[in-house]
């Protein structure tokens, strides 16, 4: 842990010095570079109407928002929101629901993508890569609604997985009457739906490591594995750090469409979240308020989770995404 | 020479840049102020304008009333309704009238025609509890009629809707209401959900056919099974479940009962069983005086302990959790299953669709614990209840009178009689007696989009004659599930006070009651535990307010 915390402080340091060497006075700066500032501009203004502008909106949080008066006009009620939500005898259980399958999702779906990529970059032949690789990501086009509706269908008695299942000698029961099922039988939905848009940006990583460093690996006698454990995985290192930071950020995000549509009060043990929990409040009358002040929660939690990401990201590998 | 060129270039783009995102914004201005175009447009389009109409309204007052005849001058009113797309883009009132056959057909159509307003949607959803409506009350760009549900889940009710500017008080001319106003008067309970605890009326109601109210639903079985098994037709839910037991030892591979499960913990909808233990879910009254709350009844207990015996048993589908109406429908017709338990129409879809040979269907009324016990209908409380949507006239409407007149028009004989049945000769005949026939469904379905002249959608209006709409088998089972004797529902209107109590809390106590029953049932969770749930019922959920302020509500409108 020492070592570790040499290494952060170190780390700091270094990208101070850094900085102070590569600048440039800004005015001097300004006045060689002014084309790229001004091409620059228009989405920095775009960002500052549509995204930080907007930002005082959360302010309804902290207010009994009405939309007749307004945002300013409704009245402040301060943390009510906030206690309202963390007052929820189950609220524990909402976040413990929502980091499981957010680490489950994360571990998993990177494992899938990770290795679905390495597969098809193995691939010899370009026109079967092609041809896999966009049957792969046909299920990503598929609502959600219609393969929520399939993976209810499977894990009826009589349905796919039981059938899998009974290969193994388990008795055929209905998966979404089981309050441990539901996490494995979710991911399984994700997984099928994604991996094979998940894996493109891997994809896409890979094909830019340069076919130099295999031709000499194989000159050198490496088979195909120890090229994908030497020369792939590194080469794609980068890319998986920024993409786990960003998966990081949205580790309290899980969308409750899916959960909506697959759930039921048997298995709410293991598969209500906050978001599911926000949307049957939300329907009792139009509280704004509320969810904006879950939102804000989540929001909040994201940006520390990502912070410490990236600043460990930073430390360890070098690579970070701020 | 190559370098300014590229600088020129540079600041071409970032101009062309910037002036895109202006004329984007621009748009959304642009779009506000022609979407008040239209009911400027409909002012210059009605014959009898607004100040037209209040010097006329002057006049009429000093002269006495006037009798005000259908149709009126054409106009055309906007409302917020789903409809599907009519094809033809926004047409002017004249234009639509035109032509009633292309363009004032289907069932909102044909109330154009009688009443002479022409109704154009702005394709916003009705359910005022979604964004898309709340995007619309909040940009202020309103239609004539706010269609809405505002009495369910708008905070502060339609009092705060009528203060807040969105929609008025239809006391304000109660000249331009006559139909309506009778109505009320001879429907007290209707007025008393229609009118807001200061006495303003809010809405023109959609009032829910009584008589084919959401208890048409309740347990079919295969007759001729019965019928093999040599038993009687099950009164008692002791004798239901012998059948049952029957039906497994001779059928193994027959499922003896499936429903889904959310009918477990919807309001009353498994009342079809639960009736044996004279209660329901979630909230009931049986003595016409004292609400009661099911988790808190040792009956309740029983009806679940029961229910649990019957999955331990294997005599619920084991797909329960998650069976939908589609996979109960489709088992009972294939023969999968002998009994269920499910809305009328999907019974009779099923009846319908089977093709197993010899297979006949019966309905069965709800299930007693002795046959002398009263069957009660959990749902209705006698009263008739206005439904989910009802329709406002907006406050920022231009044609205030027209609204009003178009919407009291659907409570007059002539209107009620085209909401409800359509267009005689077109969709309707008259019997010898005056009685209405409807004409058969593919006859009332003119055109390839399916546009009914008859009863098509939800409106202002009472909804009658429900049961004509239903084939033989579907009214057949219908009727059966409709038989009771006594009223045992608790649903009624609430004030501002009782509606932040009840909002505050029942959605919490439901997801747990919901949570606890299933886990009973499905064994998940200990009856040992009874008393611990009662108590985290009372403690952490406030089941009691919640109670207090139903039974306030109960009291007050039915005494």
């Amino acid at each position: 842990m020492s070592r570790f915390m040499t290494r952060l402080r170190a780390n700091i340091n270094d990208s101070r010095i850094e900085h102070r060497a590569n600048t440039m006075p800004w005015k001097k700066d300004l006045k060689k570079n002014w084309g790229l500032y001004l091409f620059v501009l228009p989405v920095i203004a775009y960002y500052l109407v549509f995204c930080y502008y907007p930002m005082y909106g959360a302010t309804i949080a902290f207010r009994d928002y009405n939309p007749a008066k307004g945002i300013l006009g409704s009245e402040w009620v301060g943390l009510k929101h906030f206690i309202s939500f963390f007052s929820y005898p189950d609220v524990g259980r909402l976040f413990r629901n929502t980091m499981i399958m957010s680490v489950v999702g994360l571990v998993v779906g990177r494992s899938a993508s990770i290795g679905l990529a390495l597969m098809f970059h193995e691939l010899r032949y370009k026109r079967l890569k092609k041809i896999t690789q966009t049957i792969s990501i046909f299920p990503h086009f598929i609502s959600m609604v219609v393969t929520c509706t399939i993976c209810m269908q499977f894990c009826m008695t009589d349905g796919l997985f039981n059938i899998i299942l009974g290969w193994f000698g388990v008795a055929p029961k209905n998966l979404l009457g089981i309050p441990e099922a539901f996490v494995p039988v979710r991911q399984i939905m994700h997984l099928w739906r994604s991996v094979g848009w998940d894996c493109i940006i891997m994809l896409a990583a890979m094909s830019g490591v340069d076919q130099q460093i295999y031709e000499a690996a194989r000159l050198d006698g490496c088979g195909r594995i120890q090229q994908m454990r030497h020369i792939t995985l590194p080469a794609i290192a980068p890319t998986r750090v920024i993409t786990l930071i960003m998966a990081v950020g949205s580790l309290l995000s899980v969308g409750c469409e899916d959960i909506i549509l697959l759930y039921n009060p048997a298995i709410y043990e293991t598969a209500d979240v906050i978001s599911t929990y926000v949307y049957r409040k939300g329907l009792v009358e139009f509280s704004f308020s509320y969810s904006t002040a879950v939102g804000l929660i989540n929001s909040i939690l994201n940006i520390i989770l990502l912070l410490i990401a990236n600043k460990i990201s930073k430390t360890v590998t070098e690579t970070s995404l701020l | 020479m190559r370098e300014r060129a590229k600088k020129l270039l540079s600041l071409f783009s970032v101009t062309a840049l910037c002036a895109g995102m202006l004329v984007g914004c621009g748009e959304v201005d642009n779009q506000q102020s022609s979407s008040s175009d239209p009911g400027q447009e409909s002012t210059g389009q009605q014959e009898s304008g607004s100040t037209e109409s209040t010097e006329q309204a002057d006049a009429d007052a000093d002269a006495g009333p006037e009798e005000f005849t259908y149709p009126m001058d054409h106009v055309k009113l906007t409302l917020n309704y789903s409809a599907e797309e009519n094809g033809w883009g926004s047409l002017s009132a004249e234009e639509a009238f035109s032509d009633p056959e292309k363009y004032l057909m289907g069932g909102i159509g044909v109330l154009s025609q009688g009443s002479g307003a022409y109704i154009e949607t702005n394709g916003i959803t009705a359910d005022s509890r979604g964004e898309e409506f709340m995007y619309m009350l909040i940009s202020h760009d309103l239609p004539d009629i706010i269609v809405n549900c505002f009495h369910k889940s708008y905070k502060g009710g339609p009092a705060a809707a009528i203060d807040e500017g969105y929609i008025i008080d239809l006391n304000e001319h109660p000249e331009w209401m006559p139909n309506y106003l009778a109505y009320l008067e001879e429907n007290p309970d209707v007025r008393s959900q229609v009118t807001t605890d200061d006495g303003r009326i809010w809405c023109f109601a959609n009032i829910e056919d009584t008589e084919y109210a959401m208890q048409d639903r309740g347990i079919v079985f295969r007759k001729d099974i019965l019928d093999e098994l040599q038993m009687e037709v099950p009164v008692t839910i002791d004798e239901f479940e012998e059948v049952l037991r029957a039906v497994k030892a001779k059928y193994p591979d027959m499922i003896p009962f499936s429903s889904e499960m959310r009918w477990l913990y919807q309001q009353a909808m498994l009342s079809s069983i639960s009736n044996a233990y004279q209660c329901a879910y979630p909230f009931y009254c049986v003595d016409g005086e004292n609400v009661q709350f099911a988790m808190y009844d040792d009956n309740f207990k029983a009806f679940l302990q029961r229910m649990n015996q019957w999955w331990e048993d294997g005599l619920i589908d084991p797909d329960f959790p998650s069976v939908g109406k589609g996979d109960v429908r489709g088992k009972l017709a294939k023969g999968e299953l002998f009994a269920a338990h499910q809305q009328a129409s999907n019974s009779a879809t099923s009846v319908n669709s089977c093709e197993i040979e010899g297979a006949e269907f019966m309905a069965i009324p709800a299930l007693k614990m002795q046959e002398s016990d009263t069957v009660y209908n959990y749902l209705l409380t006698g009263m008739k209840t206005i439904y989910t949507f009802n329709f406002s006239v907006s406050a920022t409407s231009q044609n205030v009178e027209a609204a009003m007149r178009f919407c009291d028009f659907c409570f007059s004989e002539e209107g009620q009689t085209i909401y409800n049945f359509g267009l005689e000769g077109l969709s309707y005949t008259r019997d010898a007696q005056g009685n209405i026939q409807l004409l058969p469904k593919e006859e009332r379905y003119k055109d390839e989009k399916g546009n009914g002249l008859a009863k098509r959608t939800c409106w202002a209006g009472e909804v009658i004659g429900e049961g004509m709409y239903m084939d033989d088998v579907e009214r057949e089972f219908a009727d059966i599930y409709n038989h009771f004797d006594a009223y045992a529902g608790v649903d009624t209107p609430m004030n501002d006070e009782e509606s932040a109590v009840y909002g505050s809390y029942f959605a919490d106590l439901d997801t747990y009651c919901q949570e606890k029953m299933i886990g009973l049932v499905l064994g998940t969770e200990s009856f040992d535990n009874w008393e611990t749930i009662q108590a985290t019922c009372r403690d952490t959920y406030h089941a009691d307010e919640v109670t207090a302020v139903i039974q306030s509500a109960y009291t007050r409108n039915l005494k």
